[in-house]
């Protein structure tokens, strides 16, 4: 997995700044005077900076140890118009920024039981902005979201702040064009204005989806050996388009095993409809391990077509399942 | 039913009974649905049994989506002295596997709703499941995947109706490769059946576990099925399963259950939640209620919990 230049600062709280992801992982609650003696750079002013005004700031300045050094920070806004984080990049000024992390903020009123959302986070999984509301229910909040192990905590960091004033944790998210992602979640409660302020990381690139022992448990993965293998299929949501075989619960089929996991297996372009026919029945099954099977040709890049038996079943979930389906591939003619 | 050859009484005398339509009583049925489908209207005439006790005979075609072929009827016969029949609720819905769409009946549609002027025709599979809670449904799934071989089907839903009450449905339908089609008709026998949720409850405890569900309106929940019977403390007699007559729930002042449903799915287990339950007229039970999330798919998910409930003060329970 890649690293990254890039560091996230949360300040979900006034006077509160720490580090939650810096150099392509996770922290919890990390010291930002430490990183910015490790950079070289006092940080705090330039968050402070960042707070006060609003604003992006990009400017060159005097690193401790002599010479000088580019620093952007680039702020989230929550829905409230606070600063929710502030993402930080030190370098080289002659040197190219990495990508800019991807985040976006939120609020909970436990009062209201209301989520307000910013439009970066709705596009963190959506491919633009068609259907962004900006207040919702926390049902109709977390639909794109399977894997949730701490989700308890977060539930007990909105209800019961006073046990639990603070929450990270990490989450699996279907972004609408079919692809699966992982998230990191981060939230503080703030007792005087009553409401949670937090923001979401996109990891994609820098941590895997990650299916834990208890999803495991409820998913059927059938046979697996030289020819068959159980993987996610996520749906887009335009209902047309490639769905996206993302994920292998088990081990591949040998023919389709490679060390790039960025190639993605194809669907040959005639059978897409065929998929899309399964998903719609499935869609309206109620029973835990319903499946319907179908034949369809898969690929490699530039391999030739292999005919595969693909028997689906919807991903245990209330919504979720609609638009992400466990299917047992097993290829039949190569 | 396209030919009298395929015709077949799917319920007769309160309960399923498959069998060729043959006379009762000596009256001839097969010629009188004849005329039924050939009219479109609701019959009723009159004929005299063996023993010479005149018989009235009522007719009535399942309602079907607009524009579709007849799927069923009802059909009543009594002495005339009998009181006049109820028509039984039975409406029909055909899948069409070019379209992936059903179509659903007017009848259909109000046997699980409040609000009747919601009804369309047209239901793509994730709609036409909404409120379905379990279903026999692995041959069903696959007919309308693929309808290639020529069959009959038939099991039980268990769904919730829009009021909050868990009912339960028997479906008759008729595979025909030859139009790409699933056609056939739902028939509420909540009131003649025993309802069993498949669901593996733990073992109830002295709590009661039962199970909760809300309405699509405002309205209170639903204490609507006791697993394991009837809890001691509760001043009614023993009754295990569906409750004839489910009793209302209703908050306690500044309590959260009304927010339940909102709450995202993956979360549901509740801390207790104090409430009062309905245990006769105009007399509430202060309870303790611990909700989980019942296990299904579908917007349904968010009217039914599991319940574990508790009188907070035995003695004014007694």
């Amino acid at each position: 997995m890649s690293s990254s230049n890039w560091h996230v600062v949360e300040t979900l709280l006034p006077d509160v700044a720490t580090v939650v992801w810096s150099a392509g992982m996770r922290h919890e609650w990390g010291s930002v005077s430490r990183l910015g003696s490790s950079l070289g750079v006092d940080l705090l002013p330039v968050i402070d900076t960042v707070r006060d005004r609003c604003t992006r700031l990009d400017d060159t300045v005097r690193a401790r140890r002599g010479g000088e050094r580019r620093v952007i920070a680039a702020p989230a806004f929550g829905p409230d118009g606070v600063v929710h984080a502030v993402s930080i990049w030190v370098g080289d000024p002659s040197a190219d920024p990495d990508p800019e992390p991807i985040l976006g903020s939120m609020v909970f009123t436990p009062e209201t039981l209301r989520v307000g959302s910013t439009e970066p986070l709705y596009l963190m999984s959506a491919i633009d902005l068609v259907g962004y509301a900006g207040d919702r229910d926390p049902s109709r909040f977390l639909h794109k979201v399977f894997g949730f192990d701490q989700i308890n905590e977060l539930v007990e960091t909105c209800v019961t702040p006073e046990v639990r004033d603070k929450f990270a944790g990490t989450l699996n998210v279907k972004h609408d064009d079919g692809h699966l992602m992982r998230w990191q979640g981060v939230a503080r409660f703030d007792i005087g204005e009553k409401m949670l302020r937090g923001f979401a990381q996109d990891l994609s690139g820098f941590e895997d989806v990650v299916i834990t022992p208890g999803d495991f448990s409820r998913i059927s993965v059938g046979n697996v050996g030289q020819r068959s293998g159980t993987v996610l299929i996520g749906f887009p949501v335009d209902e047309k388009t490639s769905p996206v075989l993302h994920y292998w619960l088990t081990t591949p089929p040998e023919i389709f095993q490679t060390h790039d996991l960025s190639v993605r297996l194809a669907i040959h372009p005639d059978d897409i409809s065929e998929l899309w026919r399964v998903q719609r029945v499935l869609s309206g099954s109620v029973t835990v391990g319903s499946s319907l099977s179908t034949t369809i040709r898969l690929a490699l890049d530039d391999q030739p077509w292999a005919a595969c038996e693909v028997v689906s079943s919807r991903y245990p979930g209330e919504q979720i399942g609609d638009h992400l389906l466990v299917s047992q591939v097993t290829v039949i003619n190569e | 039913m396209a030919a009298p050859d395929d015709w077949q009484v799917v319920w007769e005398d309160n309960q399923p009974s498959y069998h060729p339509v043959d006379p009762i009583a000596g009256v001839d049925i097969e010629s009188r649905l004849r005329s039924l489908i050939s009219s479109g209207r609701d019959t009723m005439d009159e004929a005299i049994d063996i023993d010479g006790t005149r018989l009235r005979i009522h007719m009535s075609l399942i309602d079907t989506p607009e524009g579709h072929l007849p799927v069923g009827a009802q059909v009543w016969i009594g002495s005339v002295t009998e009181p006049e029949p109820t028509l039984r609720p039975v409406g029909g819905c055909c899948w069409n596997s070019h379209e992936m769409h059903a179509e659903i009946s007017r009848t259909f549609f109000s046997m699980s709703a409040i609000d009747y002027d919601l009804y369309s025709d047209v239901r793509d599979p994730s709609t036409l499941t909404r409120k379905v809670v379990q279903a026999d449904e692995p041959a069903l799934l696959s007919a309308c995947y693929s309808p290639t071989t020529e069959e009959r089907l038939s099991g039980e839903i268990i769904l919730l109706h829009d009021d909050g009450r868990i009912l339960l449905w028997r479906y008759d339908a008729a595979v025909l490769p030859a139009d790409q089609t699933v056609r056939g008709f739902c028939h509420d026998v909540t009131d003649h059946q025993n309802l069993q949720l498949g669901h593996q409850f733990d073992e109830p405890s002295a709590h009661g576990v039962g199970v909760l569900t809300f309405p699509t309106s405002s309205a209170d929940p639903l204490l609507s099925y006791w697993h394991g019977g009837t809890p001691s403390w509760m001043p009614e007699q023993l009754h295990q399963g569906l409750l004839p007559r489910p009793l209302r729930i209703r908050q306690a002042t500044g309590a959260t259950l009304l927010h339940v449903p909102s709450l995202p799915s993956l979360a549901v287990n509740t801390s207790p939640i104090p409430a009062e339950l309905e245990v006769g007229v105009d007399q509430w039970l202060p309870i303790s209620l611990q909700l989980t999330k019942y296990p299904t798919f579908g917007p349904v998910g968010r009217r039914i919990y599991i319940a574990q409930i508790e009188p907070i003060n035995l003695l004014e329970a007694v």
